[in-house]
């Protein structure tokens, strides 16, 4: 990672300078991934509505995910999806953010005792910024995408290797003879 | 990372920075876009009067001065084409929000005017990604193939008399083969990412875009036919009475059609219809890639709508006020009065992209084969006939 | 003929659909600006929890437990213990697990002294999970900051400049809620 990645902020003018601009960019250009998962993804598809319209600050909804910056986590986990989400969230290019979206994303919500519910999406990608609630305003996932704002035009970047995949959260999809996952 | 204090009340409020408007400031805007405009302008006059002036004042005309001269126009061309796909993308975004109801980017920059640089920015600092099961040649060369297709098609535009860089006497011929080049782009990319969705994006743009250049030479054809000349700047000059699509109307319609198809615009945009194909030829490319492919579609966007006008709506003529032609003044002027024209047309083309929605896949076929290209080949036919009996 | 006409009808079609788009372009856009603007929620929205405590400081809750049994979450946690002077008890501990609950408003409901209520604070994205761990401080601190809150018994009660609680005026009081609340807690009794 290199520049960008280094684990104290560079106090050179030049490369310190350069750091905050792409910092700044970057913070001013997050594109979510479309991904909507249970019933958050109601809200998160009403933030950019008219009223209150998170393009304004320049986010903008990209279907693939070699193309997006955030992936909204909204709605229930459930273990057959995790592979599928941590699929995707590898899919993406760094730098890459997570926010998780409800109380079902955050730690399970209400069915967090469920046999087939993944107890927190923090167990399977690093996540950023939580939102409570169930499902949470949309002006709350406004906020969780301007914190998320906040927190990257303050704060340099480092790689955050996501966890390992307990066994035990199902995979349909096994890898075939040659080693690949099939296409989903 | 430091570690981030927690406040006091536990609330984490995000900071109030960026332009706050709190409702839509319509002059602010179009300030922000005239000035793109004018920039746009400048470097027009810079690229077409002010090198070839400097040059020759320092007497570096013949030889390998020439080259560097045109070198350097193709650099400030570069630039141009950076501003028209910032200049674009921004007007797509807030014209498609007003539609829309809403307002589009408005917060960073006045009226939100320096979004997509922030955009640029982030895309030339994110990671460019090379699937394993890409060809990975290939698949980092399409974009550039792509983007050099369309580039190419400036060598030929005249933005004012004689502000060309290569005034030949086959524009035509050179449209036609440079325009089909960007199909190449397109399918290579597709096709080497090894992704099913960029595969059938890519084979529908194939087969899209082979489709619709033959009613788009056809129209160049008939406008050659017309004007009597395949030089670009001839054109311009036979419109000086009669606009062309008063005469031409049908092939004027036609091309509108053509160049929306060869765009990949809205009605007409199979190859990255986002509900079937997630995002089409380009679905697996990330950063700077995927950054050239939105600049080649953008900059397309302009070029597309600048050769209706140069075909069918006079090019670069309007009043000159008594200056006299030939004069930097006059060429300034004029290179505007195209700047203009060509705006309103990028403006219906959004207008359009705003309205319709997709066709179905066959019918896009069946268009092409069964209506315009029947059409475009009357059309050629009676221009003739047209021409024969009144000139 | 008909091809002809078919043409005609797929202009009009189009010619009509882009002026109705065209004219959306001047109309007024119902944006609200939140960052810069706090949206004014209706007052029984569920955004959040809190915990009243009267005029004079003291606690409005009685520890009966009827919220904890009645959330079906199973996010509060009370332990409580007997007063030593007097009658009642007094909590050693008041919970609410905020990243789990759901906001739905049945421990508000049980209530019988409308201690524990919904107020309108959205503004709960952190960073840490760990600041929505609420415990007993936090629920009164959102408390005392809230302006107004709602609990079906008391219904919205607003919060005074000179730190007086009471009732909110008639036309604040949402008619609606309280209506349909009425027969459940007929039925109930
Ligand atoms: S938090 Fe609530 S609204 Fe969101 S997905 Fe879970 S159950 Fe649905
Ligand atoms: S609102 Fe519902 S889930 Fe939350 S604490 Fe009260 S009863 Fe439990
Ligand atoms: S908040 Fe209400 S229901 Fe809960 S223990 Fe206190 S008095 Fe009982």
């Amino acid at each position: 990672m290199g520049l960008l990645g280094s684990d104290e902020r560079p106090r050179d003018v030049i490369l310190g300078t350069l750091d905050d601009l792409i910092n700044m960019a970057r913070s001013r250009s997050m594109w979510p991934l479309t991904f909507g998962i249970a019933c958050c993804a109601i809200e998160m598809m009403a933030t950019w509505d008219p009223k209150i319209d998170a393009d304004r600050f320049g986010m903008f909804f990209r279907n693939t995910p070699r193309q997006a910056d955030v992936m909204i986590v909204s709605g229930t986990v459930n273990k057959k999806l995790a592979k599928r989400l941590r699929r995707l969230y590898d899919q993406m290019a760094e730098p890459k953010w997570v926010i998780s979206m409800g109380a079902c994303a955050n730690q399970g919500g209400p069915f967090r005792q469920g046999y087939s519910v993944v107890e927190g999406v923090d167990k399977i990608v690093p996540v950023d910024v939580y939102i409570p609630g169930c499902p949470p305003r949309p002006e709350a996932l406004l906020q969780a995408l301007l914190l998320l704002r906040d927190k990257i035009a303050d704060r340099e970047l480092r790689y955050k290797k996501p966890r390992e995949i307990p066994a035990d959260y199902d995979v349909m999809a096994e890898p075939g003879k040659d080693g690949r996952l099939p296409v989903l | 990372m430091r570690p981030i204090p927690i406040p006091e009340d536990r609330h984490f409020r995000p900071r109030l920075i960026g332009y706050d408007p709190q409702k839509s400031r319509p002059w602010l805007e179009r300030t922000v876009y005239a000035a793109y405009v004018f920039v746009f302008w400048l470097i027009v006059i810079a690229t077409y009067a002010g090198v070839p002036a400097l040059f020759g004042a320092l007497g570096w005309d013949g030889g390998w001065g020439f080259v560097l001269m045109r070198v350097l126009q193709v650099v400030l061309l570069f630039l141009l084409s950076a501003v028209i796909a910032l200049l674009l993308i921004l007007v797509l975004r807030k014209y498609l929000g007003k539609v829309q109801e809403r307002f589009g980017p408005m917060h960073y920059g006045p009226a939100g005017g320096i979004q997509t640089v922030f955009d640029a920015l982030k895309l030339l600092a994110k990671e460019d990604f090379v699937p394993a099961a890409a060809d990975a040649l290939t698949f980092r060369l399409a974009p550039a193939v792509t983007f050099v297709a369309s580039f190419a098609m400036f060598a030929v535009i005249p933005f004012a008399s004689g502000w060309v860089l290569a005034d030949t006497n086959v524009g035509l011929i050179y449209l036609i083969a440079v325009s089909t080049l960007s199909a190449y782009g397109v399918l290579l990319g597709g096709v080497s990412s090894g992704n099913k969705w960029a595969l059938i994006g890519a084979l529908r743009a194939g087969a899209q875009m082979v489709s619709y250049e033959i009613p788009l030479a056809l129209v160049f054809l008939t406008v050659a036919v017309w004007s009597g000349t395949l030089r670009l700047g001839g054109i311009v000059d036979a419109q000086l009475g009669l606009w062309n699509f008063l005469p031409l109307a049908l092939p004027f319609v036609l091309y509108v059609i053509a160049s929306l198809a060869e765009l990949k615009h809205i009605p007409f945009d199979f190859p990255e219809a986002e509900s079937e194909l997630i995002a089409g030829y380009n679905v697996e490319y990330s950063g700077m890639s995927f950054a050239f492919f939105f600049l080649a579609e953008f900059v397309e966007l302009f070029l597309l709508p600048a050769l209706i006008v140069v075909f069918f709506f006079g090019g670069w003529h309007g009043p000159l006020f008594g200056i006299e032609p030939g004069s930097l003044a006059a060429g300034a002027l004029e290179s505007l009065y195209f700047t203009l024209k060509t705006a309103v047309w990028v403006w219906i083309f959004l207008w359009i992209r705003a309205t319709l929605p997709r066709y179905r896949d066959d019918q896009l076929m069946e268009f092409a084969w069964k209506a315009m290209i029947p059409l475009a080949l009357f059309g050629l036919v009676l221009a003739a006939y047209m021409r024969l009996i009144w000139r | 003929m008909s091809l002809l006409q078919e043409v005609w009808q797929a202009v009009k079609a189009i010619g009509t659909g882009m002026a109705t788009v065209h004219k959306r372009v001047y109309e007024e856009a119902p944006t609200e600006f939140y960052p810069y603007v706090k949206p004014e929620l209706p007052p029984v929205s569920v955004q959040s929890l809190a915990l009243v405590e009267n005029e004079d400081g003291s606690e409005r809750c009685i520890v009966c437990l009827q919220c904890e049994r009645a959330c079906p979450a199973q996010v509060i946690t009370i332990e409580r213990h007997r007063n030593p002077e007097g009658k009642g008890f007094l909590i050693d501990r008041f919970d609410i697990d905020l990243v789990n609950c759901m906001y739905c408003a049945a421990c508000v409901e049980a209530c019988p002294v409308s201690s524990i209520v919904t107020i309108q604070d959205f503004e709960m994205s952190t960073y840490d999970l760990q600041t929505l761990k609420a415990d007993i401080d936090f629920l009164h601190e959102q408390a005392r900051r809230a302006r107004q809150w709602y609990s079906p018994k008391f219904g919205v009660e607003l919060r005074t400049d000179d730190g007086r609680i009471e009732k909110a005026p008639p036309e604040m009081q949402p008619g609606g809620l309280a209506e349909i609340l009425k027969p459940a807690e007929e039925v109930d009794s």
